[in-house]
């Protein structure tokens, strides 16, 4: 009989602690959620320094033949094209190579299991030489980070002149020439 | 004289008896604690006389283990995603839960606790699981037959795989070795036992790239901080056993190699 009324004391309250139960769990999978910020691991590999024509040489861009800088963007996905640019408050750039490659982790900005897009742009300090890669796309994994690096994206097949600043005045001049003279054409 | 003889003949045989077993296999158990909510690790021993070097799920017995609120995750090989929840009834739970009778005691679904039995499913050595626990002190107990020997995993075609330290022995990465491993493209992350964020990402330079990237010396052989490949080693960065980290795997023929654990 004792038993009996414990029984009903202990179903009650085991339905009690099977809801607790479920509010909890259901509150843990959300945080889980939240806690999972992915940060993206970016690696440019091997990189070669530019020849006299901007062909890449057999030798190591290092930091003696430098300093070198690579810049890592990243951009939201719109609609299969890159959308809104991410912010990031670290992990952008980096300056040190080593082995003749550059890499650096974000920091936490990314949404798990979104695409985004991402570009590397390395310069010379001096403002010679610039080079970049195409505008890759990449989805962010569930769990760890996420790598975009010489897997995800192609580089440009030379090293491009850095435009003089002159050089770009006059560009800038000449594209106001073209805009004005055809305002006053009419 | 004739007993004298028997017993000693008998003993003899013992003996060899004795040699026979040590040689085929060595069994044991050992008991990890788990380090936070989202602790990896994965067993240390396999199914005794698993010819293929298996483990089950209902190998591992755990105690602390709340079924409603604590789990462990098996996740994709290829997207890194959850495919599998698994939570564990221990005796505490079986009485607070059921009758009290052992009945319960095991691996259940998580989606359906007391429903869908999980003891017997079957994963490779080295597989990893990614834990999700509310409770604080759960003991995971592996127990089974030491896999002898060096063991290849071979990872070919896994692009997150969970790779545990199968030995029963505390390891350094240096003891660890991978083949197929491109040092800018591959690397294997140590995730966080409070947040599951990566603490750590560790790449293998091994003979090839050592060849491509270095002098082709072998000093380039080793682990390698991802984000500073060829200045700052891994090296004696510790792989304690039962733990497990997580491979982020662009080239698709990436092997593993652990240490024979009987030395």
């Amino acid at each position: 009989m004792l038993l009996l009324v414990v029984d009903y004391g202990e179903a009650a309250k085991n339905e009690s602690e099977k809801m607790k139960k479920s509010i909890l769990m259901v509150m843990a999978l959300m945080i889980a959620g939240a806690v999972q910020a992915a940060s993206v691991n970016w690696n440019t590999g091997v990189l070669k320094t530019p020849g006299v024509d901007g062909t890449p040489t057999a030798t190591n861009v290092s930091d003696a033949n430098g300093p070198w800088t690579v810049v890592a963007m990243f951009w939201t996905d719109n609609a299969g094209a890159p959308g809104t640019q991410v912010v990031l408050t670290s992990g952008s750039t980096d300056t040190t190579a080593s082995l003749g490659a550059f890499s650096a982790i974000t920091s936490d900005s990314f949404t798990i299991g979104a695409t985004y897009w991402g570009q590397l742009t390395i310069t010379d300090n001096a403002g010679n030489w610039t080079r970049s890669t195409s505008v890759s796309s990449f989805v962010i994994a569930p769990t760890g980070n996420t790598a975009f690096n010489t897997g995800n994206f192609t580089w440009d097949p030379t090293w491009t002149a850095v435009p003089e600043p002159t050089s770009m005045a006059l560009l800038a001049l000449g594209v106001a020439a073209v805009g004005l003279r055809r305002r006053f054409r009419k | 004289m004739k007993k004298l003889l028997t017993a000693c003949a008998a003993c003899v045989l013992a003996g060899m008896v004795s040699a026979q077993v040590e040689s085929v296999n060595i069994v044991g158990y050992q008991t990890v604690t788990a380090s936070g909510q989202y602790f990896s690790s994965g067993p240390t021993f396999v199914t005794v006389g698993s010819a293929t070097a298996d483990w089950n799920l209902g190998d591992i017995a755990v105690s602390g283990m709340d079924p409603f609120t604590d789990f462990i995750q098996f996740l994709s090989p290829n997207t890194a995603g959850t495919v599998l929840s698994a939570t564990y009834i221990d005796a505490v739970a079986d009485a607070a839960y059921g009758a009290g009778d052992g009945a319960l005691i095991g691996w259940w679904d998580y989606n359906d606790v007391g429903g869908t039995s999980l003891d017997a499913e079957v994963f490779a050595a080295g597989t990893g699981f990614l834990c999700n626990l509310t409770s604080t002190g759960v003991q995971f107990t592996y127990s089974g037959e030491v896999l002898q020997g060096d063991t290849a995993l071979d990872l070919a075609g896994q692009k997150y795989p969970m790779i545990a330290n199968l030995t029963p022995v505390d390891l350094t990465l240096a003891d660890v070795t991978a083949t197929g491993m491109d040092p800018f493209l591959d690397f294997i992350q140590f995730l966080s036992p409070t947040t599951a964020g990566t603490v750590v990402s560790a790449t293998y330079i091994d003979a090839v790239a050592d060849a491509a990237y270095g002098a082709g010396d072998g000093a380039l052989i080793g682990w390698w901080d991802y984000n500073d490949v060829g200045g700052t080693s891994l090296d004696t960065t510790a792989f304690p056993a039962g733990a497990s980290v997580l491979g982020n795997f662009t080239s698709t023929g990436v092997q593993v190699i652990f240490p024979n654990p009987v030395q």
